[in-house]
């Protein structure tokens, strides 16, 4: 008898009693919509890959991929992407040195200094940074930024990798500080307590007990303020020029991956020519790269969770 | 040992370093705020004088005296109603189904990984998204239909994680409550569920949303740079939004429309700002509510 | 004390968080090198006070100490003393055992490289797990992560912490209420052993511990406004056979509490 009632509490997922049609109907509709995102994922591999293949019938991917050269809007026409994907490591790579350790130099005075009463009032600031349109941080990369750096530097070039690099720096370090501070923020109290009660200083809590304990969810946040970095597009296509270049000379002008795509979508290159499928070449390897890094640092959290 | 004057040195040393480093702390947690008011200054300072009614009222023109954002406020403006209309059902669904009927089986970890993932594609691959499948496959040209399929795909992730992180803050013991009275899943979610998730849903949604009006980059992919002299009347029409519009004015050497973008930048910052005041206000209506 | 030398002693002490008093009126001595239990219901103050003893509560906002706590003839909330050498000085075992997700070693070597005391860290580390009565079981897995351990391995380990930096008072905040019968009866004998020493305090909600560890036991509850007062304080035999105070007969004889 007791049993029976037991089995009858519905368990909160699952329950599909009474009116089966119409609850039948819901749950079909709304699993429609789940699979909405799982399509979407489906189009843009299917999409990628097919008119990635359209390239790949005129230009060796051996080629593509180990080129030097990307003069592919002129002629004589040269497709290795070398010089593109230089372009995003470069500028991703100056952005990571800025967002790096003023993100979680933030985050640690938010998770480990602040009072309650700052970091009310500092996070919403911060979710502001965040929330600024890329078209805007380009402008003000070119218009703010790279005048201002041509006093330091004179030699620079008007579009160059620095300008756009630093202030996408400054556009990743909310993503950075927050989700690091997210991680450390889950460090339980009784390890600062215990580190305390060794006679620490909040410094020595903050960098030789906090950090550690939260390296799995620091790791992952840079991961992944990289991988938007590598995918950011605005700031780079107004402030850092359309010279495809291989150069760790931040001063010159380059072109991203990203920019390159923004440049053929401007002009009218006809559909169907090697040169309008070099975006989707070009599209499908920053696909592929951005994927891969947003699973390596899921891999990374699940791999190195803490268990306290 | 204990009273070992090298340990009190070491320390004075010590606690210098942690202040030090505190003041450095507090002076990173200060750039972000500083780089923001800098840049909200430069674009006032450049834009401010060319924004007036006849600069809110006029198409964009080769003579950046007579130039205008009037289109691409339209534009963006049917964008944004549109992106509502398709992504908030389709990720409220999808975070209702994740939430409260998907069984823990394969299927619902795969959606559940898949929209991570899709939170962390570039824009601009969207962008290509839109052009092969809306605008060519589709034929639906690079019309104000096209581009606000493209921005739902976009937005669709991050809408879908805020709705189920609202949904999720629901009490248990309200849906068991439900369930014990002999309710269906549906209602449950109908009457329990949704009434007390909804402002924390369109809250989220309001906001991912408003980083997707913001987006240029796939908008460029679908519309390409166009000089537009209407306003969209049917949702086939041709559009321009105003990232795009900024940006075009951006990309020209001639000072004047440096200022005619930034005084676009700031129809932008006040269009996205009115869509952030709704979300507070909606939060804040909702959190005083609850603690009635 | 009989000797009049205290290792700690609190004068009229009073905590507050913000506008609320948890403790009041708290005077009192502890000996040097026994062990003295802090006794008394819950909610009646006895880890607040424990934390006075080396300004743990400092780390919580809005709390505040009136009155002072003597140590080494100074009173540890005088301007100009640092709380980081009285934590220095004074160890802490906590109710939950706390391991870093470190290795063994390196949790034991946390406070000694953290102190600037690096040379022969292996050498002080072995002492310490020895005087812990854990070396034999973990010599073979110093690298391996502290986390691996049983729950009482884990709290000896916390105490072997403590104890590398040769404290001269450990103070212990319900060490075994998260550990099996059998892990805390190793831990009072521990506490045994090292008291002698070390000045040992030890917060306990359990009366049978506190009769078989403690040479001293205070009782403190809570006063109508909510703040904890000292009800009786003396040696831990007299206080358990014959108590001077009617509240003090009813808690241990089981009446409340």
């Amino acid at each position: 008898m007791t049993m029976k009632v037991r089995e009858s509490i519905p368990s909160p997922r699952r329950v599909r009693r009474q009116n089966p049609l119409g609850e039948r109907g819901i749950q079909g509709l709304l699993l429609a919509c789940a699979l909405v995102s799982i399509f979407t994922t489906i189009g843009i591999v299917v999409m990628l890959v097919v008119q990635a293949l359209g390239f790949f019938r005129s230009v060796s991917i051996i080629e593509f991929l180990s080129g030097t050269k990307w003069t592919p809007l002129f002629q004589p026409q040269h497709f290795g992407v070398l010089p593109l994907v230089g372009g995003t490591l470069l500028t991703a790579g100056i952005a990571i040195l800025v967002a790096l350790p003023v993100g979680l130099a933030s985050a640690i005075y938010l998770s480990e200094y602040a009072r309650d009463r700052v970091r009310r009032a500092v996070k919403p600031l911060l979710e502001i940074l965040a929330g600024i349109p890329t078209v805007v941080y380009g402008f003000f990369a070119l218009t703010f930024v790279t005048p201002l750096l041509r006093n330091i530097f004179p030699s620079m070039i008007v579009f160059n990798a620095l300008s756009a690099g630093l202030v996408m720096g400054v556009m990743i370090i909310p993503m950075v500080s927050s989700l690091s501070e997210d991680a450390m923020m889950a460090v339980p109290r009784s390890l600062r307590d215990a580190a305390y009660g060794l006679g620490a200083t909040r410094l020595e809590v903050a960098t030789r007990v906090v950090m550690p304990a939260a390296v799995s969810g620091i790791v992952a946040a840079c991961i992944l303020a990289l991988s938007r970095a590598i995918g950011e597009t605005m700031i780079v296509a107004i402030a850092a020029g359309s010279t495809p270049k291989l150069t760790l000379n931040p001063l010159e002008s380059i072109q991203t991956m990203t920019s390159y795509i923004i440049q053929v979508s401007l002009g009218e290159t006809p559909h169907g020519t090697v040169e309008y499928y070099t975006i989707f070449a070009v599209g499908l390897l920053l696909f592929v790269m951005t994927l891969l890094m947003n699973l390596f640092s899921q891999w990374f959290v699940r791999r190195y969770r803490e268990r306290y | 040992m204990k009273k070992d004057p090298a340990f009190r040195q070491q320390l004075r040393t010590r606690q210098l370093r942690g202040r030090s480093f505190s003041v450095l702390f507090l002076m990173a947690t200060l750039t972000g705020i500083l780089v923001l008011t800098v840049l909200l200054v430069d674009v006032l300072r450049d834009g401010i004088g060319w924004l007036d009614w006849q600069f809110i009222t006029s198409y964009p023109s080769r003579k950046p005296d007579e130039a205008g954002v009037l289109s691409a406020l339209f534009g963006t403006l049917w964008v944004m109603v549109l992106t509502a209309l398709f992504s908030l059902p389709v990720g409220v669904g999808t975070a209702i189904y994740l939430e409260e009927y998907a069984p823990d089986n394969r299927l619902r970890r795969l959606i559940q990984t898949n929209i991570n993932n899709l939170a962390g594609v570039p824009s601009i691959v969207y962008g290509l998204l839109g052009l092969s499948l809306f605008v060519q496959a589709l034929a639906l040209g690079r019309s104000v239909l096209a581009g606000a399929l493209t921005m739902t795909l976009m937005s669709l992730p991050v809408i879908i994680i805020a709705a189920q992180e609202a949904i999720r803050s629901v009490p248990q013991a309200h849906r068991l409550g439900a369930y014990a009275l002999g309710a269906t899943c549906w209602q449950v979610v109908r009457h329990i569920v949704l009434p007390s998730a909804l402002p924390g849903v369109l809250t989220g949604s309001i906001l991912a949303m408003s980083r997707a009006i913001g987006e240029a980059a796939p908008m460029i992919a679908i519309s390409a740079l166009v000089y537009l002299t209407f306003i969209p009347t049917s949702i086939m029409d041709r559009f321009t939004v105003l990232p795009i519009q900024i940006f075009n004015w951006v990309s020209r050497p001639q000072a004047e429309f440096g200022n005619l973008a930034a005084a676009g930048i700031i129809v932008l910052l006040v269009v996205l700002l009115s869509m952030n005041a709704t979300a507070i206000i909606l939060r804040n209506r909702y959190q005083r509510r609850t603690e009635e | 004390m009989a000797d009049g030398v205290a290792a700690l002693e609190t004068r009229n002490l009073e905590l507050w968080y913000g506008g609320f008093r948890a403790l009041r009126d708290i005077s009192m001595a502890i000996p040097r090198t026994q062990v003295t239990a802090i006794i008394g219901p819950s909610g009646c103050g006895k880890s607040s006070l424990l934390r006075c003893f080396n300004r743990m509560n400092d780390l919580i906002p809005g709390a505040r100490v009136v009155g002072e706590v003597l140590f080494d003839g100074r009173n540890i909330y005088d301007a100009g003393v640092d709380a980081t050498e009285i934590r220095y000085r004074i160890g802490m075992v906590f109710q939950k055992p706390n391991p870093f997700p470190k290795s063994v070693f390196d949790n034991v070597a946390f406070g000694p490289r953290v102190n600037g005391m690096d040379d022969n860290l292996e050498e002080m580390v072995e002492r310490a797990l020895h005087r812990a009565a854990l070396w034999d079981e973990v010599k073979d897995r110093l690298r391996r992560s502290a986390t691996e351990l049983s729950g009482g391995q884990q709290q000896r380990l916390c105490i072997a912490r403590a104890l590398a930096l040769e404290p001269e008072v450990i103070l212990m905040d319900e060490p075994c209420s998260a550990l099996d019968p059998a892990a805390t009866l190793k831990i009072e004998d521990l506490m045994r052993s090292l008291a002698g020493d070390y000045t040992i305090v030890i917060v306990t909600h359990n009366m049978q511990q506190a009769a078989r560890v403690s040479d001293m036991a205070a009782f403190l509850m809570m006063e109508e406004d909510r703040a904890g007062i000292l009800v009786e304080y003396g040696p831990t035999s007299r206080l358990f056979t014959n108590p001077k105070d009617k509240r003090t007969e009813d808690y241990i004889t089981g009446r409340f509490g």
